[in-house]
């Protein structure tokens, strides 16, 4: 404790308080606006939450980028459903 | 005595004039890193190892990259990675699927990237403001000329340890790579980090229109982790030649002992 003067004891504790007084504020901010997710405690909420919030913030209309028609893929990723519903007659629109 | 040895800045202790010379001096302790650096350091240390662990993870769901904006397992890759996956409908020649691991890889994943990403702002900040870029990273007109890079380049090559002047401030080639790892390599890995991001991409296409898909980024991204794995690989290598003890106390403690160049031992000054 010698090294630490009075007057960095308190402007570091003065600091402290006021971070976490201004985590709680932007903590409750946040909840109004539906900026926490569902998955936004524990280990690894802090990331989370960050990337759920910045993507509300950031995205106005889609959550998705929209590709022109030129854009479709010509070998679509063969699931096994996809694969399904290309034999049977009933879609045959997904064959090209 | 700030301009021979501008790494030490404003708080470092006096030399005594035969250190400066060279020869050896009455060991001491001598501020070499400021404790944003240091702090700085460790903590993009502890997130690059998660964001490699995790990455790793994630790259085995789809081992195989393609260029453009489309991949899949109908397309030819310009390199399969040859590892099993995590992900049945991948053909990966093994006969076996491994357990799906990208719930906790793409949490730390992003919690990591997120780190390094504040830590990184935070040390720009620093960077700029406090003239850490400029007096220590900054090479010297002089130091460009490509016979002094050679000579830096050939000593390197012959892992030579450097003498007590070089070793309180970054040399020429030294200074170059941590610029490229700080302004090139590293912004590109965000870039490309968010031109995989589907929310980020509807918004900002352009980001990943200028890279040339989201392929291409994916591609890129995994390129980069590369090139800062043999970043990685060589600082160490590099500092175990410098003195892996001395160079590791003056990143944790900020202060490193003098004298120490030539045997390479970090005694403690007796006091």
């Amino acid at each position: 404790m010698n090294n630490v003067s009075r007057r960095t004891f308190i402007t570091a504790g003065l600091t402290v308080a006021a971070g976490a007084s201004g985590i709680a504020v932007a903590a409750k901010i946040a909840q109004h606006h539906g900026l926490i997710p569902p998955d936004g405690r524990g280990l690894y909420g802090a990331g989370e939450t960050l990337t759920y919030a910045a993507q509300r913030l950031l995205t106005r209309h889609s959550m998705a980028r929209e590709f022109s028609r030129s854009e479709i893929s010509e070998n679509p990723f063969a699931m096994k459903s996809i694969r399904w519903a290309m034999n049977s007659n009933d879609s045959r629109q997904l064959v090209s | 005595m700030n301009t021979s040895l501008p790494i030490a800045g404003p708080g470092a202790q006096q030399l005594t004039s035969s250190a400066r010379h060279g020869s050896p001096a009455p060991a001491a302790y001598r501020k070499r890193h400021a404790a944003i650096v240091r702090v700085t350091h460790w903590i993009t240390t502890v997130a690059f190892l998660a964001l490699l662990v995790s990455g790793g993870e994630i790259v085995l769901s789809h081992p195989r990259l393609y260029w453009g904006e489309t991949g899949n397992v109908n397309m030819r890759p310009w390199l399969s990675l040859h590892l099993p996956s995590s992900r049945d409908t991948v053909p990966t020649g093994y006969g076996y699927v491994l357990p799906d691991q990208n719930g906790w890889s793409r949490y730390l994943h992003f919690q990591a990237a997120w780190l390094v990403v504040g830590t990184g702002l935070f040390y720009l900040l620093f960077g700029f403001l406090a003239g850490h870029f400029r007096r220590n990273l900054l090479p010297a007109a002089s130091d460009l000329s490509l016979k002094h890079l050679g000579g830096s380049l050939v000593r390197h090559l012959h892992f030579e340890r450097p003498d007590e002047e070089e070793a309180w401030s970054y040399n020429v080639l030294q200074r170059l790579t941590y610029l490229l790892v700080i302004f090139v390599l590293f912004p590109l890995m965000i870039w490309t980090g968010l031109a995989m991001s589907l929310g980020f991409n509807s918004e900002f296409p352009v980001a990943v229109r200028l890279l040339g898909g989201q392929q291409t980024a994916r591609s890129l991204h995994f390129l980069l982790t590369i090139c800062l794995v043999l970043f990685l690989l060589i600082h160490v290598l590099m500092v175990i030649v410098a003195g892996f003890r001395n160079r590791t106390r003056a990143m944790i403690t900020g202060t490193m002992i003098t004298g120490t160049m030539i045997t390479g031992r970090a005694t403690p000054p007796t006091e």
